[in-house]
């Protein structure tokens, strides 16, 4: 049998290289706890429950046409009254009336608005007056496809809550099952200081409701 | 006598068996077989060397590793300048950004999705999707012990109306046709739809639906009004979606009684809608 030279097996410089390895694998091993922790502090961000039961708000201003998705709201009149009348009843107030002519759509299903609320500038919150009843407001009517439906809208409130108040629309609360991130459109109404004088100091004596808008 | 016998081997036959086993028996005869077929001639392979291995069969040019110099005539490529009897260097790894790009982004889909289809299966275990039924126009369907049929016509506006909205008169007939049909006198659920998938409200003004004395096959109508645009006001469909679970002749004490049969509670999702085409 002939013999063949064996191939000259390299010695060595094992060492390093196996130093090398393990250095690489330590490496690996803080990049993959690494990327763990962050999988970790990304759950961070995750909506809590009270969270996903807070409204997606769409903001805009008197006279624009707020798309909230599932329907679209518009602020045109902002009025206020020291009495208001609806059908043959006529409530008064020793505040004041803020009457909110708005106009709302949908665009694919019939719906109807939820009665809406105030938010002033400094943050408080009022609900719209159950003085008057539903019957008479914007909630009443369907909002569908293809028009704007008009109505209006009455809070009572002091002067104070006036300057700077937004008024927000959004749906009705169906019962036992809160949907998560509900749509709400926040429309700021536009009253700045001096228009806030002029609604406080001159409200009309009695503002019909039975009117159409 | 003992079976420990001394001087006996344990496993010596016993003392009044003879010692010798007794002649095997005759092997039998196996029959004539048929002759062999001549054994070919043996292949023989020439030897060939296991140990140490032989080189691969590879050019040169395109070896990665260094092998013992063969006998070869060809010259040897060039060698990059480094140290004589140099070190083996380990083939080099090949690299894997495909790999593991696709990897990544296999695991974004995944951890993006996975929670995406199980909040809509979830949403969908709530909102279950629609399951229709078609009637031709002017037909008549019958569906869960009922016989459905619908007209719709426009109306004049029976008070002022803006332009552009058109009033629309809807008459839903149902026609109990069993014994159990006239007890389901649950209202139907009404919406109109055009094409594109809009849907407007039908909200019925009155019905003549006996409860009590409802007679197997007599017709009784639903009359309802709706409010559409006026250039859907022709295409516009009625969706019907029936009231398949309240019997009217349910006790008291049990209206508000949960449906126990998987069935029933099947049946109460109430997925079912008759789309009557114009």
């Amino acid at each position: 049998m002939t013999t063949t030279e064996l191939p000259a097996s390299p010695p060595v410089r094992r060492a390093p290289e196996r130093r090398r390895g393990r250095a690489a694998a330590g490496l690996h091993v803080v990049v993959g706890l690494a990327l763990a922790a962050g999988a970790i502090w990304v759950q961070s961000f995750d909506l809590t429950g009270d969270e996903q039961a807070m409204p997606l708000t769409y903001v805009g201003a008197k006279g624009e046409d707020v798309d909230a998705g599932r329907f679209s709201v518009r602020v045109d009149k902002v009025s206020t009254a020291k009495a208001v009348k609806a059908l043959d009843d006529t409530v008064a107030t020793d505040q004041l009336f803020l009457v909110v002519d708005a106009a709302a759509t949908s665009p694919r299903t019939p719906l109807h608005l939820g009665m809406p609320t105030l938010l002033t500038a400094d943050g408080r919150r009022f609900a719209a007056t159950d003085k008057v009843n539903k019957d008479s407001t914007l909630a009443y009517y369907w909002i569908q496809p293809g028009w704007w439906s008009k109505g209006r809208f009455v809070f009572e409130v002091p002067a104070s809550a006036l300057p700077g108040a937004q008024a927000v629309f959004g749906l009705p609360v169906a019962g036992l099952y809160t949907e998560p991130l509900p749509p709400e459109a926040q429309i700021d109404l536009g009253i700045d200081d001096a228009t806030a004088e002029r609604l406080s100091s001159a409200p009309a004596e009695i503002f019909d409701l039975n009117e159409k808008p | 006598m003992s079976q420990n016998e001394p001087g006996r081997d344990w496993f010596a036959p016993p003392p009044g068996q003879p010692d010798n086993e007794p002649a095997a028996p005759p092997r039998p005869v196996r029959p004539p077989q048929p002759p062999r077929p001549r054994p070919r001639r043996r292949r023989t392979f020439p030897d060939q060397r296991v140990w140490p291995p032989p080189a691969p069969a590879e050019s040169v040019e395109g070896a990665t590793q260094p092998f013992p110099a063969l006998p070869d005539t060809r010259p040897l490529p060039p060698r990059a300048p480094g140290p004589v009897g140099g070190v083996a260097e380990p083939p080099p790894r090949r690299p894997r950004t495909l790999l593991m790009g696709v990897a990544a982004a296999v695991a974004l889909v995944l951890a993006a999705g996975a929670p995406t289809v199980d909040a809509y299966l979830f949403y969908k275990g709530g909102q279950p999707s629609d399951i229709v039924h078609t009637v031709a126009a002017g037909k008549e369907k019958t569906f869960e012990h009922v016989s459905w049929q619908a007209s719709i016509e426009t109306m004049k506006a029976p008070q002022p109306t803006p332009p552009g909205r058109q009033w629309v008169k809807i008459v839903v007939t149902r026609k109990g046709v069993d014994a159990t049909g006239i007890r389901l006198t649950g209202r139907p659920e009404l919406e109109l739809r055009d094409r594109a998938g809009r849907a407007w409200a039908v909200e019925i003004t009155e019905d003549d639906v006996a409860i009590d004395d409802a007679v197997v096959g007599k017709p009784y109508t639903y009359t309802a009004n709706a409010v559409v645009p006026e250039g859907v006001a022709g295409e516009v469909e009625l969706r019907l979606r029936p009231d398949t679970t309240y019997r009217s002749d349910t006790p008291t004490d049990q209206l508000l009684a949960v449906p126990t049969d998987p069935a029933e509670q099947e049946k109460a999702k109430h997925k079912d809608v008759l789309v009557f085409r114009r």
